[in-house]
This record gives structure tokens, sequence and C-alpha cells, in this order.
């Protein structure tokens, strides 16, 4: 399964995944990250500092939990996104609809 | 003891009979004149004793010859025989001759002379043996006062004497000859009185000596004669006591050994049940070593893998390996542990397996080497090493990445080339210090490129004279048969060994292993042009991909970071690559084979074109463009996005151009990257497709 490393700040979930989201884990990764909002966190940034890749499989898991968020009143963000992944949030228009915040203080001061 | 006291009875009954014989002899040569003058005497006083009563004054003729037959010895003998042969005279005290037998002569002095010497007191009868051939015996008549009355002299011819003298003699015979037979038979019969219990007793004796009761007969004698009262009695009491008192001291012994025996037969079965624990420890150790040297090498149409070991003692410490890391590779190693048995073992799954799972954990085999070499040192409390050659061979790239940790250098054959060591590395065996790097090096290998990997036991096998096989056999063997497959050139290398060695014993494990690799491409012409070496000509390293989204994407992501480091390209550059490709084998995996996804064959294979880098991905599901995928419209807001249809859209707008084309019912893809716009804006209006 996923670790998805979650520690609180404040009233934010704050997740740390590591690696790699694609294919071959997107579906645990999306089973961990929905059994959360499902449990009733809906304000949750997700810390990007450790992800080296993420393909379409992975955006769709974020672009899920980023409805569900938002159906839930809160909000889903990104912050510390490496810079190759960061370009790929551009070309699919991700970072239009999902806030992707340089640091963590900086993202966790929108909420 | 009663064949000694027989002997010596016989000896003694021998000397009665020598004696008795002695007698006969003398009796036989008796001398004639002796018996003659014997028998004179005996005649004469028998007459004279016969005529004591008589009235000698008025004694005739007549009765004097009465008197000569009354006294002929043998009285058988014809009566005129014994008339004419014997005559008798008869004399008054005073020596005058009063009456003679008939037809005897008258007498003078020679007969008158003798009679009175025999009359006077005290004398002798008067024998005389006459020149004549006559013997004569002049005897006393005396009265029983002893005084002489008178004389009688008797004669006769020799020839009456044999005829006395024979009879006597068969007497005397019969007489000696009775005494002998009472003599050797009681002799006989002492001696079996004498010698009979003592035999009795050597057979009782035997009897105990080996340790049975003697047989009844024999025992009811020995009680016999223990019952007498002599020296034999008593011997026999003796005897059956101490057989006794034996044969109780045998039963205690007996039992005693039976004990001891019993014991000694549990202690040889304790043994036994340990040494069999012991074999079935080593045949299970042996099967475990057997077993931890993988049966089933890789099998890749790129490259060829065959290996070999056998164990010198029941347990040994070499080891090999060969097997596909998980990014697609082919890993091999050859291994020596120091030491024999189960510690080398031991020592070598332990070594095995960590090397194994480092190669996997370390994609560079210098870290994989040093990893295994620290966890090896934590745990090596005989102080064991393993010498060992470790290699990665890139199906792909067509090179070989090794480390040399104190191994013998193994064989390289390029094509059409002699055999050449491998370039040592300068690392030291495994196990020996912690914390070491090891230097790895790489070498391009061309296609059809063979290796031969080997412990010493292989170069060091002696033959029946002692003399090693050594490098420079070995070294003739490769060159000879460098283009035989990797099996068919282990094979005649161990066959070469095993003729060499003949029935010299086996001092080393023998080990060996032989890999060829055979060409990173299988790329079709249609697409990539050229002859010969395709995969060096063109520039083009490819790889075929598995059906597996879990299996294949970290060997593709490995493929690309591999040329991709070899290219000097960026991480951003490596991502958009490697997102491609992803995408792309995830739609092909999701649509292009939805009941038969073992038919497909799909492949990647990337090269650099001057500042640009090409990638093509093609597969032989339906007919398929890519670039006509419904796309998302990414300027959607978040609540109108549909979720899903991005992968493709996303491969349009990270590379410059991508184009499709269906060739031979296969579908290709092809990627053109810069180089140079490794970090370009995205610019939906410059994306290859809309």
């Amino acid at each position: 399964m996923v670790d998805l490393y979650p520690e609180y700040d404040d009233s934010v979930l704050v997740l740390n995944p590591l690696g790699r989201i694609d294919g071959t884990n997107a579906k645990a990764f999306e089973e961990a990250l929905l059994g959360r909002i499902a449990a009733g966190d809906n304000q949750i940034l997700m810390n990007f500092e450790g992800i080296n890749y993420i393909s379409s499989a992975g955006l769709r898991v974020l672009l899920m939990a980023a409805k569900r968020t938002e159906q839930a009143q809160g909000q889903l963000a990104l912050c510390a996104v490496q810079d190759h992944i960061q370009e790929v949030f551009k070309f699919s228009g991700f970072s239009e609809i999902i806030p992707i915040h340089s640091d963590r203080p900086a993202a966790l001061n929108s909420f | 003891m009663a064949g000694r006291i027989v002997g010596m009875i016989s000896v003694l009954t021998l000397a009665g009979v020598i004696a008795a014989v002695a007698v006969l002899v003398l009796l036989a040569f008796d001398s004639e004149e002796d018996s003659g003058r014997r028998t004179a005497k005996v005649l004469a006083e028998s007459v004279a004793r016969s005529l004591l009563a008589a009235d000698l004054s008025s004694l005739s003729d007549e009765e004097v010859n009465a008197l000569i037959r009354i006294n002929a010895p043998a009285a058988d003998v014809d009566e005129t025989d014994a008339v004419d042969l014997s005559y008798i005279w008869v004399f008054n005290a005073a020596g005058r001759h009063l009456a003679a037998s008939a037809g005897a002569r008258q007498i003078g002095r020679d007969e008158i002379n003798p009679a009175r010497a025999a009359m006077t007191p005290g004398a002798e009868t008067v024998v005389e043996s006459l020149p004549t051939g006559i013997y004569a015996g002049t005897a006393a008549i005396r009265a029983a006062d002893g005084a002489a009355i008178g004389a009688v002299r008797v004669e006769f011819t020799s020839n009456q004497i044999g005829a006395h003298f024979d009879i006597y003699r068969t007497e005397y015979i019969i007489g000696v000859i009775a005494l002998l037979v009472v003599l050797v038979l009681g002799s006989w019969f002492l001696a079996r009185r004498l010698a009979r219990p003592i035999g009795i007793m050597v057979q009782a004796a035997r009897a105990v000596e080996d340790g049975r009761q003697p047989e009844p007969a024999i025992a009811a004698s020995l009680r016999n004669t223990s019952l007498t009262r002599d020296e034999y009695g008593e011997l026999a009491g003796v005897f059956l006591d101490m057989a006794r008192e034996v044969g109780a001291r045998e039963i205690r012994l007996n039992s005693l050994v039976e004990e001891r025996t019993l014991e000694l037969s549990e202690k040889n079965r304790t043994l036994e049940d340990t040494q069999r624990e012991i074999r079935n420890d080593l045949e299970m150790a042996h099967s475990v070593q057997a077993a931890l040297v993988p049966s089933d090498l890789p099998e890749d149409p790129r490259a060829g893998v065959a290996a070999y070991m056998t164990p010198a003692l029941d347990v040994g410490g070499d080891f090999y390996d060969a097997f596909m890391t998980d990014d697609g590779r082919l890993a091999f190693a050859i291994a020596d542990v120091s030491g024999k048995g189960v510690a080398s073992a031991l020592m070598m799954a332990v070594g095995r397996a960590l090397l194994r799972s480092a190669a996997n954990q370390h994609p560079d085999p210098s870290r994989a080497i040093a990893s295994t070499n620290d966890q090896l040192c934590s745990m090596n409390p005989k102080e064991l090493f393993i010498t060992t050659f470790f290699g990665v061979i890139d199906l792909e790239l067509g090179t070989l990445t090794y480390v040399n940790a104190g191994h013998d250098p193994p064989y390289i054959m390029r094509p059409n080339q002699a055999p050449e060591m491998i370039p040592l590395t300068g690392g030291i065996a495994l196990g020996v210090l912690p914390g070491l790097n090891y230097t790895e090096t790489t070498i391009p290998l061309d296609p059809d490129t063979a290796l031969y990997l080997y412990t010493d036991g292989v170069t060091e096998a002696e033959d029946a004279s002692g003399q090693q096989f050594g490098r420079d056999r070995l070294e003739g063997q490769l060159a000879e048969h460098a283009t035989l497959g990797p099996q068919e050139l282990m094979d005649t290398i161990l066959a070469d060994l095993r003729g060499f060695s003949g029935d010299a014993k086996q001092f080393d494990d023998i080990t060996c292993m032989a890999l060829r690799f055979v060409g990173g491409g299988a790329l079709t012409d249609s697409y990539i042009p050229g002859q010969g070496d395709r995969r060096l000509a063109s520039g083009w390293r490819r790889m075929v991909v598995q059906p597996s989204l879990e299996s294949s994407l970290p060997r593709v992501t490995a493929f690309v970071e591999r040329f991709a480091g070899a290219e000097g390209m960026d991480v951003g550059q490596i991502y958009r690559i490697n997102l491609a490709l992803d995408e792309l084998l995830t739609n092909t995996l999701e649509h292009g084979f939805p009941k038969r996804v073992e038919e497909a064959d799909i492949s990647v294979a990337i090269r650099s074109e001057g500042d640009r880098v090409v990638v093509r991905y093609e597969d032989n599901g339906p007919e398929f463009n890519p670039l006509e995928a419904p796309g998302q419209d990414t300027e959607l807001a978040l609540e109108e996005r549909p979720i899903g249809g991005l992968g493709l859209q996303l491969i349009a707008e990270t590379f410059d151009e991508v184009t499709y084309e269906r060739v031979d019912d296969r579908n290709v893809t092809t990627l053109h990257q810069s180089r140079a716009s490794s970090n370009g804006e995205p610019d939906s209006d410059d994306s290859a497709f809309r």
C-alpha cells in the first residue's frame, strides 16, 4: 500500500507521499487519499517534495480528490512540486484548477 | 602323561621280554658238553637215590638193567637203544664193583677212582666227559646219616643227550613264552589301569578348556575314578572341583561378556544413528546447496547462460548465480568461498542471497558489491571470505558493467579475437573488511561476444601425475571453441577437463559459467535500415516490453534512465520520455489487447539524432492513432473536467514532434524532442496536435 505519511498542521491534513505515482500504484494511492476525504478530512495539503514522477493515472487521482474536497467545502492544494512535475501540471491545465504553492508555509497560509 | 606312563611300562615290559629272550638264546646256545655233564650228574644221583633202599650186596645184573629202564630219561626211547647206549655200575662202600648192567665192560681204575672220590664225605657227584663221546656220572649212595654205602656210575653216549636236552628245552621255551605272555598282558593291563583315569581327565580338561561340559561317559568315568581311594581318585576329585569352579567362572565371565557386548552394541547403535544423522545432515546440506545455485538460468533471446558446479566434498563453497534484475538486466556472478564444508556452504548461501538482493536494490554493481561486503563482514564469525566476480549486462545497451572482488579474471571472447582476461577492477574479496568502496568498469559488448567464468577448481584440477590443468590449456580450449553456444562451450571444456583429470582426485569445487551476448536489438529492418550491427550502426537501443504494466514499467524506466545517463540528459527530459512511454504502454495494455494480452509484441527503441532524442514505441495491436485520441479541454474549470482521457494528450503537449504510422500491422509512434527545449514553456499553439 502507498504510505502518505500523514500529519496534521492545525486543521490541515498534510500528506507527504514519496517516489512515483503511476499506473502501477495509482489505485492504491486513490484508495488511501479518497479514504482520508471520506473519513472527513477536506482540508488537504499534498507535499510533493518527495514525488519525482507522476503519470496521468496519478493526475486523475488528484483530480478526483480535488473534486471531492471541493464538494465537501474543503480544498486540495499542492506544494513543493519539482520543476519537471510542475511542467506537466501546466501542460495539463491542472495548475489552473489545483492551487500549487512554492512551499509548505505559503500553502498552509492559503487554507 | 598317560602315554608317557604307558611308555615307561612298555619299556619295563620290553626289558622283561629281552631278558626272557636272552634266556632262550642262552638255552639255544647251551653247549652239548655242559648238557651232557649236567645230564650225567642228574642221572647218576637219580639212580643213586633209587638204589638207596636196595641191598647192594645182592644186586643182580638184571636188577641193574631194570634200573636203567627206570632211570632212562627218555622213557619213550626205543628200549634197545636205551640198553645199547647206557650202562650202570654199582660199587660197594669200599669201591669194589658189585653189579653192572648188561653188556657193561669190566671196570678198572678209571671207574673205581671216581667212585671213591664221590664217596668221600661231603663230596659232589663226579661227572666226566670221556674222549670217546661218552658222558659219565658217578654219585655216592648215601644213607640218611650221610655216610656213603656205595656208589653208582652211569654212562651214556652223547647221542642220548640230544633227546634229553630237547625235552628240557621245549619245556623251557614254553615256560618262557608263557611268562612273556603273562608279562605283556600284565603290563598292558597295568598301563591301561594307570593311564585310563589320566586319559579321561585329559579329555575332560580339553572339554573344560574348550568351554563345554565333558561328555556324559567321560564325566561318569571321572566320578567313578574320584570315588577310588588312590592318588588318581584324589586327583580326579580335585579336578572335578576345579572344573566346577572353572565352569562357574565361565558362566560369570559369559554373562559379563554378554552384558558388555550388549552395552557395546548399544553404543554402536547410537554411533550409527549419529553417523546416519550426520550423513543425512550432509546430504541435506548438499541438496540445500544444490538448490542454492539456480537450476533455471535466465532465458532471453539476447543472451544465453550456462553454468555448472560440482563440489569436491559433500558440501562446497563455490557458487554461481545468474538472474534478470528487476529492471531487466542480466546479472551474473561466480564466487569461491574460502574453506570447505558446512561453514563455507552457509557462507555461500548467505553471500548469494545478499548479492542477489543487493543487485536489485542497487543498479550499480559497485554499490551492490559494497553493500554485500558490508553485510557479509557483519555476519562472518569464521572470518571466511568470498572471491567474487559480479557483472551486469545491459541487454539493450550492449554493455557489461562488472566488479572483480579478488576473483580469477574471467575470459572474454570477442568475435574473431583471441580470448582475453577481463581487466581487474582492483577489489579485494568480500567479507574481509567492511566499508570498502569497490570500483566498477563498463565495457561494450559486441553481439556474439562470449564470456567464460570459472573458479580455481578448474585451472588447478590435477591429472594423475599432479600436473595442473592451467590457464594455458583453458585459453587454448576457449580459443578453439569460442563460437559455440554457452552450454556447448561449457560442456566441451568440462569434457576436456575430465579427460585431463582422469581418475585423479578432485581437490576443489569445480564451478564455471559461460555466457553469450547475442545482441541487444531485434529491431525489424523496416524501422532501422542498414547492414551489419544494426544496433551500433544506427545507434538505436531497443528493448522488448512484457505486456504487464507492473513488470514492464520499472524496466522501461530503467532503460530510459540508463540511456539518458549515457547521453547526459536532464531530469525533465527523462521524465517526459518516461511519461510518454508510460502513457502509451498503459493505453496499449488497456485498449490494444482486450482479450489476448499474451499475443502482445511491444517494444521501445531510443536513440540520439543530433541534438534531438528520438523514441519509437510500437505494438502489434489493432490500428490506433494516439494523435486522434479524444483529448481533454485543459482549460475547463475543475468541476467541468472529466476524469481521465488525459494521458495521450500529455504526450503531444510535452514533445516537439509526434508522428504515427501503421507499418506491417504494427502501430508505430515516434516522438522527437529537442535536447535544448528541456524547460520549454508549455505553448499550446506549438503543440504537435490539437
